[in-house]
């Protein structure tokens, strides 16, 4: 009796009071402080159906999913010290596709809100303003909307869990809270990191993006890494590095460019605490080689990359990281300085610190399942980063037995693709193109 | 299924030429699908033209303000030209290497030193004082217009940095001289420099300095090594 009281409790608890407005997670506050045309902090979700989609349904999924998700359904506003979200009530136009997504949030056209959902055939996709959540944060809310477009428009019987939720049930409080604040520790570590090497190009003017994906057959790419010892992640982190090394040995003779070679890999950290959260809770590593110390082979890159992962992409120094940034977020003297000086001022700070120390993002997802009830419905999914500061960003996700490699870039060079793929053909694996070229 | 032989990977069926290498695609044109991603849309740009005329409509309106006012105080146009010739010179200075579609510097400061010579002469007839203007004020324009071209050539020049550091200071003491020359001619009649005289021994030296630096390996690295940052 006693444990159904706990229960119920616990459930009561649990039970989501819907808050006007909510402060911005920790990660979140540099977003809008950074974000440009040029440089939008947007990434993407989609996953082509097996059907074309009916926008009319995908509107009222859309609504029945913020209505269970309301930590997506805000608004950005400008506070004197601190952004901060509100919460609406109506829902985001649902737009059709458009060659270049990932573009700039353009709040009136969007009704504010700091997410975007497309259209295009038998694709649906969400775009999101990095702020209000993370890929993983979004992936729960994306697979939640078209989990409700499934049941809406063919009455699909689809089980829910952790990563797919029931827009009949409510809300929970634990998905909006700040796991940062709550996980962090009182240390602080330095932020420095020796600038890392930069490819160039024809930068593009805002808002173009091209898009290749390279559609890698998932058992080749598993046999390959076998081969190496190697998971598939340390792979494709080390194939890139391999790429920016040998655009880097052609591009950059002079020593003074030879600057270390490095990969951003975001670490989710829902996997070291029982965080449900679905705002901001990731951390990274900045994994690489420095070339002035030699020539390197795949497989030493590989070494290097299995040991720093081990390393660093540890629940201590991750925390570190993470806790470095909350320390700074507390900080009484930082809190009182006026917003128009903060903005400036974390800019600078990301400029300095954050985007130079890597060359290029990859996000890997994972091998991503579905319910079987949701499968058959669900031919393809693909993730996309929007680039910034780097002139090339990657993100995977591997599903149905194909690795989905996207590269995004704001350049009109495709060198880093033709070098990725190239070496990737060159080891045996055969590699099949899309993109939204003309 | 389509390739492309030259990056070994096979095509989508969306694809017409290869994203990687832009190869046209194998496959028959009815086998390419519809695209994976809608066209771009197009963004019209905006001609120079357009901005010369935004230019010229915005300029008119200080410079209507300013005629009104000017009339309306004595019924007379005076001062709201010193308002009309300034946006003129403005004007001329901004819009000329946008319109051009590869501004040559020699042109544009040609008519940049045309315009503030036509500007300085309105103001030497509006202030009935004519006599600075031959003497002082278009010998000066014309400086400063040979000055700019100077910089502007030295810098697209290959020398090395020291080189071009000691030849921009040689020319920067003839410009001072040929400003001291102006100017005391014009107050005391005489071509004669003076102060500048004082500045061009240093920097001969210096310059001087530079070259054999340059020139000489030793010194140079000598120097590089004591003073890296």
């Amino acid at each position: 009796m006693s444990a159904q009281n706990a229960n119920n409790k616990k459930h009561a608890e649990e039970q989501y009071q819907y808050k006007d407005w909510m402060r911005l997670d920790n990660a979140a506050t540099i977003y809008p402080a950074i974000s440009t045309k040029r440089n939008p902090s947007m990434f993407r979700l989609s996953m082509e159906l097996t059907e074309t989609v009916d926008p009319e349904v995908l509107k009222i999924a859309l609504e029945h999913t913020l209505k269970r998700l309301p930590g997506f359904a805000q608004r950005l506003r400008v506070g004197l010290f601190w952004h901060y979200f509100e919460h609406q009530d109506n829902a985001p136009p649902v737009l059709p596709e458009v060659n270049s997504p990932c573009g700039y949030l353009d709040g009136k056209s969007n009704n504010n809100f700091m997410l975007r959902v497309r259209y295009f055939g038998k694709r649906i996709s969400t775009e999101f303003f990095h702020a209000l959540s993370d890929g993983m944060g979004a992936m729960v809310f994306f697979k939640t909307l078209v989990a409700e477009y499934l049941i809406l428009k063919y009455n699909a019987q689809i089980p829910f869990d952790d990563g797919l939720l029931d827009c009949r049930e409510m809300p929970k409080e634990r998905e909006t809270e700040d796991s940062f604040l709550k996980h962090a520790r009182p240390i602080s570590i330095g932020r420095d990191e020796k600038p890392a090497y930069h490819m160039g190009g024809t930068r593009e003017a805002p808002g173009v993006l091209h898009i290749i994906t390279a559609q890698i057959p998932l058992n080749e790419i598993h046999s390959k890494a076998k081969e190496y010892s190697a998971t598939i992640n340390e792979l494709l982190v080390a194939v890139l590095i391999m790429s920016v090394y040998n655009i880097q040995q052609r591009e950059a003779r002079a020593s003074k460019k030879i600057k270390p070679i490095k990969v951003n890999v975001p670490i989710n950290m829902r996997k070291f605490y029982s965080s449900h959260t679905l705002r901001n809770f990731t951390s990274f590593v900045n994994v690489g080689i420095e070339p002035l110390l030699g020539k390197y082979s795949l497989e030493e890159i590989i070494a290097v990359v299995h040991h720093t992962m081990a390393l660093e992409a540890t629940e201590k120094v991750l925390n570190a990281k993470m806790s470095t940034n909350v320390t700074s977020g507390r900080n009484k003297a930082i809190r009182i300085t006026p917003l128009f000086i903060k903005n400036r001022v974390m800019k600078l700070i990301v400029d300095r610190v954050g985007s130079r120390a890597s060359s290029v993002t990859l996000t890997n997802i994972g091998l991503f399942k579905l319910p079987d009830e949701m499968e058959k419905y669900v031919d393809k999914i693909v993730c996309h980063l929007g680039a910034g500061v780097n002139p090339v960003a990657c993100s995977c996700m591997s599903y149905k037995g194909v690795c989905n490699f996207t590269f995004t870039r704001t350049v009109t060079e495709p060198f880093l693709e033709r070098e990725f793929i190239g070496l990737l053909v060159k080891m045996g694996i055969n590699v099949k193109l899309e993109s939204n070229l003309k | 299924m389509a390739y492309c032989v030259n990056c070994g990977v096979e095509l989508s069926a969306t694809e017409k030429k290869c994203p990687l290498c832009g190869r046209p695609s194998d496959a028959p044109s009815e086998e390419i699908t519809e695209r994976a991603y809608p066209a771009a849309v197009q963004k019209k740009k905006i001609s120079a033209w357009n901005v010369v005329i935004l230019g010229v409509l915005l300029m008119l309106i200080p410079a209507i303000i300013c005629l009104m006012c000017d009339l309306f105080s004595d019924f007379k146009i005076s001062w709201s030209l010193y308002v009309l010739g300034g946006e003129l010179v403005a004007y001329t200075f901004i819009t000329l290497p946008v319109v051009l579609k590869s501004p040559k510097s020699l042109a544009c400061i040609s008519a940049d030193v045309s315009v503030t010579g036509l500007y300085l002469t309105l103001i030497a007839y509006l202030t009935g004082n004519m006599a600075w203007l031959l003497p002082l004020g278009i010998p000066a324009a014309f400086l400063v217009g040979a000055a700019v071209f100077g910089l502007i050539k030295m810098s697209k020049t290959r020398l090395a940095p020291l080189h071009k550091f000691a030849i921009g200071a040689v020319a920067l003491s003839a410009v001072s001289i040929t400003a001291d020359m102006l100017s005391r001619n014009y107050l005391f009649h005489s071509f004669f420099p003076r102060w500048t005289l004082c500045g061009l021994g240093p920097v001969l030296i210096i310059a001087g300095a530079l070259l054999y630096i340059e020139h000489n390996k030793d010194i140079k690295d000598k120097i590089v090594r004591r003073t890296f940052i």
